[in-house]
């Protein structure tokens, strides 16, 4: 059946880019307590707020990584509309470097996966937050967000590094040049924050910069040249 | 008997900034009987990149008019797209010197075809793209949209000549579409690929069918008004990016109608479904049979 109106199209394809966003997220045993709790709530917040709006709703694709004595995937990529509440319990180390790693792989794989079907996609996001210092190795995984983030004319990734009471702030200015610092255990305004620029990218075209808005007044950006 | 039309829109998300069109297209029926249609798109993050589009049209669209005659055959007339391109390069790498500023600055793609109401030859750079109607009924790709190895930036137009694809399509078409990406990437939604065919055949007809235009050289005006509205309406107001469309139809000739299946709306719901099963196979507790 044809879609007209007096022969004018319809036009009514999906044609939807995509916007992969993996949430890496210490776990270890130091966040237990009021900030795990401050991050369960403020992440079933995010995928509330974020999925109210429609064209976030059909692009952005999050998935959910943690990391505490090893790297964990907790939930596949999924449109943000349709994740699952999550629960997170906080004990053990800090395997930051195996946490990266395996984020680094999620979103390639995910971009690649995207290209296969010929679907466009905006640069991944890794949006990672952590109360510590790593306990494995994270030169590798430094070299890895440097080289993702330096390829092409704009980069293939962008990491995000948000450092909670307790963060190891040298070796977060070591892997990414986008760090933050959280004052609280308040994580409402940052997922707020992270809603927005979703949706902010959402809207936008594939390719271009858009600017983001400015954090909440209890995050502040670690200088760097961001 | 030919006829032509051409829409350039700005984008909403260049209006709002109180930017300019970065798209731009001309076309000419020349006094040799072939007609000469070229579209461009300034890169978005390029200061100058409308200059340039311009340029690149008009420097390639008057090297054409000067080369082309009645005589000029296949070959002939790729030679003379290659040199038009070139000009077109020099053209805009010298508006960069003089100003001063980055050839950067300048990006930009380009589109053409020389169509005399039966084959066509093309040059072709960049993300847009070029779509011929047959006489045959069918839709068919002439180009391929050019990204670089990120799949996301553009390969523009000073890339240069090992870049540049030119080349002729022996088949009878009864007309040809250029666009830039705006349109272009509607042409082709995703959920299509590996489809047999690959074309949003209900939308791409309404621009370049004439059993729906029904043009001619009296009426092509009030044709060409009428996309113009669509383009800038409600059914694409999603689309924010500058759309520009250039059609160049033979009226004597109508394309034959294929079976009804060709001209029906896809299934949208079936095929974002089977998008979904292979993206998010977690949240399906029903795999299909082979999955």
């Amino acid at each position: 059946m044809n879609q007209t109106i007096n022969g004018v199209p319809k036009v009514a394809a999906p044609n939807e880019p995509h916007l992969a966003c993996v949430l890496l997220l210490d776990t270890s045993g130091s966040m237990d307590g009021e900030a795990i709790a401050g991050l369960n709530k403020a992440i079933n917040e995010f995928k509330t707020k974020t999925s109210l709006d429609e064209l976030a709703q059909k692009r952005v694709d999050i998935a959910i990584v943690e990391f505490n004595d090893s790297a964990r995937v907790v939930q596949k990529f999924t449109p943000i509309s349709r994740m699952e509440a999550i629960q997170l319990q906080a004990s053990g180390c800090t395997a930051m470097g195996e946490g990266i790693n395996l984020a680094i792989d999620m979103v390639k794989e995910r971009n690649k996966f995207y290209a296969s079907l010929g679907t466009p996609c905006f640069k991944p996001w890794i949006f990672m937050i952590t109360d510590g210092a790593p306990t494995d190795d994270v030169e590798a995984a430094a070299k890895r967000i440097q080289e993702e983030e330096s390829k092409g004319s704009h980069g293939k990734l962008k990491f995000f590094a948000l450092g909670v009471a307790g963060y190891d702030k040298e070796t977060l200015c070591k892997l990414t040049k986008r760090v933050m610092a959280l004052e609280d255990t308040d994580f409402s305004g940052i997922f707020n924050w992270m809603s927005e620029s979703m949706v902010a990218i959402s809207v936008s075209r594939v390719g271009e910069e858009v600017r983001l808005g400015d954090l909440p007044e209890n995050a502040r950006i670690i200088p760097s040249d961001w | 008997m030919l006829c032509f039309y051409g829409i350039s829109l700005t984008g909403t998300s260049h209006a709002k900034s109180g930017g300019v069109c970065q798209d731009a297209h001309q076309i000419e029926l020349l006094p040799c009987g072939r007609a000469v249609a070229a579209v461009a798109d300034g890169v978005g993050s390029a200061k100058h990149s409308d200059v340039a589009a311009k340029l690149a049209v008009e420097t390639l669209v008057a090297a054409l008019r000067e080369s082309l005659t009645k005589d000029s055959c296949a070959e002939d007339i790729k030679r003379y797209i290659a040199s038009g391109y070139a000009a077109a390069e020099q053209a805009v790498e010298a508006e960069a010197e003089r100003n001063g500023d980055s050839i950067t600055e300048y990006d930009t793609t380009l589109s053409a075809v020389v169509y005399g109401g039966k084959g066509l030859v093309y040059g072709h750079s960049g993300d847009g793209g070029i779509v011929g109607l047959t006489c045959d009924g069918e839709y068919v790709p002439v180009t391929t949209p050019q990204k670089a190895a990120d799949g996301i930036c553009v390969v523009p137009l000073r890339a240069g000549a090992s870049s540049w694809v030119i080349d002729s399509c022996e088949s009878d078409f009864a007309s040809v579409l250029l666009a830039t990406d705006g349109i272009y990437d509607l042409l082709f939604p995703y959920l299509l690929k590996g489809r047999k065919t690959r074309v949003y055949v209900p939308f791409i007809r309404y621009f370049m069918d004439n059993e729906i235009l029904a043009a001619t050289p009296k009426n092509i005006q009030s044709v060409k008004a009428a996309r113009e509205a669509f383009l800038s309406g409600e059914a694409l107001a999603g689309v924010t990016d500058d759309k520009t469309v250039a059609v160049i139809v033979n009226s004597s000739v109508l394309p034959r109608r294929r079976e009804s299946g060709y001209y029906a709306e896809p299934d949208w719901a079936a095929l974002q479904e089977e998008w979904n099963r292979k993206a998010y196979p977690h949240l399906y507790s029903d795999p299909r049979e082979g999955e």
